[in-house]
């Protein structure tokens, strides 16, 4: 075995997450030198495919980005166009806008958690490998992900890149007796999610907190989803409007992804930037009173109190959450009305407007402006994963000089699941614009 | 048509050969009209799973992506035994068609005939065009789809 003080660790590919990263590490003398999380999936281009296309084209194109969460594209997008027309779609087309993106929280979650995350706990290499002692949770988590799907194909009129979503509302709305046919299933649902918890509960966790600041949305009255002010744990609270006053991307040589960093100017340094962290240890830890009293106690019984800080916990958050979308989708479900029209009329302007919506993975920004005949000008795409990339080279910096003295293969093993805590969506991340290369 | 055999053709479509499985199941569809029972899948483990539930026969079409020449068409039985996960493209996450062959069989989900043809790929980038090999390839395998769909309704 190599010297435990010096050695470099290497994961050129990794496992069960969405597109193409690696991982490199570097020690030296019982120090962490160097921690690079790469994404070297080729950059997609898509805010330059939106330029000159017509306003109400954005949520198709941009449910494109990603086949995980494509709701949350086109969420941010219409938001944000809505936002630029002086549009605001409330009454049942929200309820229906809510209860759709609560189908992809469901079915991503879902996937994440038994899937992907699981077999980190358990030891085992894959899912398929997990199956074989594990059915049940298996079978029940296949279950889950099934509902979440039927909600999004009801709703968005087929499961992956939904095409019902309209800039003003849908196409088509569904009638009471469709959507009613989603309440067996989700409360079924509601057992299985409960069932993943108590199962994940059970696993065993390394002890490792962070001191993140979180940002999530925050709404008076909801957990939030699709509308809110822009909180963090330091105190910030700010429209959507005002994000990037406040937050920034930069680019790294190592990814082709642009990285999220909060600007926090100091004497001396105006430009200084820091990490901060999105996702559902965020949003759980800011919201936590807006869960439903069900949910809230689930959380309790798991272990977790009000705040989360270990991100190895995150696999708890997103069974909890689960257990809340379900819940929230069966209160959307029996409330449900049929709206007069299937949209509002959305009348272009020329404008700015920026809609901020909780993917699943975290905050997801769109800023776009239009001119007076409704053609994209500039369109600006911040997912989530973007804005993690600091805190997971963060998480893992840390993480590592505490556990210098495991063996290679142990601590490769241990790393790739704090990458996995964050369910990276790589396909998201290289969405952008330029690909800036620095040479030598 | 609730006896037939179902045919599911995986792929996608702005992924140049990896469209082939979609591509030749709607072939099939043509040619059998109306005698085939005929669903598309982006290839989701899960989505297959799912899809091939309660199914007795069922037959899939996919790219591959092997190293064998392009156009390379094969069939393989899937209910006999493992699937060579090297042979097909991952979808997201890695969970594809190999992935979701073993996890139904783990889960005991895995329906009693699963036939699995292959259609070898050269060109996975972005775009909607097959290349030349392949789009010959779909129409052959479309042909020993067909005789194997009829067959099994036999």
């Amino acid at each position: 075995m190599s010297d435990r003080r010096s050695r470099n660790i290497k994961v050129a590919m990794l496992a069960r997450v969405e597109g193409e990263g690696g991982l490199e590490v570097r020690v030296r003398n019982g120090r962490v030198t160097d921690v690079k999380f790469r994404i070297f999936e080729p950059p997609r281009l898509f805010e330059a495919f939106l330029r000159g296309r017509r306003f109400t084209e954005a949520p198709d194109i941009t449910a494109r980005i990603c086949g995980i969460c494509p709701v949350a594209y086109q969420m941010s997008s219409v938001h944000a166009m809505e936002a630029a027309c002086g549009v605001t779609v409330d009454g049942p087309l929200r309820e229906l806008r809510r209860l759709l993106y609560c189908g992809e929280w469901i079915e991503s979650h879902a996937l994440h958690v038994v899937m992907l995350h699981a077999p980190d706990f358990l030891g085992y290499p894959s899912a398929v490998h997990m199956a074989k002692d594990h059915a049940g949770h298996v079978t029940n988590g296949l279950a889950l992900k099934k509902t979440g799907n039927a909600i999004v194909a009801l709703l968005g009129g087929r499961e992956i890149h939904p095409i019902n979503v309209r800039v003003g509302g849908f196409y088509r709305t569904p009638t009471k007796r469709e959507l009613h046919a989603l309440v067996e299933p989700l409360e079924r649902a509601r057992e299985q999610a409960l069932a993943m918890l108590d199962w994940v509960k059970g696993f065993e966790f390394p002890e490792f907190e962070r001191d993140y600041e979180f940002v999530a949305l925050r709404h008076p009255l909801e957990y939030p989803i699709n509308e809110g002010r822009i909180v963090s744990s330091l105190g910030l609270e700010i429209p959507a409007s005002e994000y990037e006053r406040h937050f920034t991307e930069e680019h790294a040589q190592h990814s082709n992804a642009l990285r999220g960093a909060k600007r926090a100017p100091q004497e001396g340094d105006p430009g200084a930037l820091k990490p901060y962290l999105v996702g559902p240890l965020a949003r759980y830890s800011l919201n936590f009173d807006r869960l439903t009293p069900a949910a809230q106690q689930a959380a309790r019984d798991a272990g977790l109190g009000p705040v989360c800080r270990n991100p190895f916990h995150g696999i708890l958050v997103r069974s909890v959450e689960t257990l809340w979308a379900v819940e929230e989708a069966l209160r959307i479900v029996a409330t449900y009305e049929p709206p007069d029209a299937p949209a509002v009329p959305v009348e272009p302007r020329a404008g700015t407007g920026v809609g901020a919506t909780e993917a699943p993975r975290g905050l997801l920004v769109h800023r776009y402006r239009i001119a007076a005949d409704g053609s994209i000008a500039e369109a600006r795409i911040i997912p989530p994963t973007s804005q993690n990339q600091r805190s997971i080279e963060d998480d893992l910096w840390k993480f590592i000089e505490a556990r210098l003295g495991l063996d290679d293969a142990t601590l490769t093993w241990q790393c790739e699941q704090a990458v996995r805590n964050y369910d990276p969506c790589i396909s998201c991340a290289t969405h952008f614009l330029k690909l800036r290369r620095v040479e030598g | 048509m609730t006896d037939a055999p179902l045919l599911i053709g995986v792929g996608h479509e702005g992924r140049c050969d990896d469209a082939a499985g979609v591509r030749a199941a709607r072939l099939v569809r043509a040619l059998l009209w109306p005698q085939a029972r005929v669903i598309e899948c982006a290839g989701g483990a899960a989505a297959l799973i799912e899809a091939w539930q309660g199914e007795p026969v069922v037959v899939v079409v996919d790219a591959m992506s092997s190293g064998s020449p392009a156009g390379t068409v094969r069939r393989l039985d899937a209910s006999r035994g493992p699937l060579n996960a090297e042979l097909f493209r991952g979808s997201s996450h890695g969970l594809g068609l190999a992935e979701a062959v073993e996890l139904a069989r783990s889960l005991d989900q895995l329906p009693p005939s699963l036939v699995i043809f292959g259609i070898e790929g050269t060109d996975f980038g972005l775009g909607t065009r097959l290349s030349f090999p392949v789009e010959c390839a779909v129409r052959e395998a479309a042909l020993l789809i067909s005789e194997e769909l009829l067959a099994a309704r036999n």
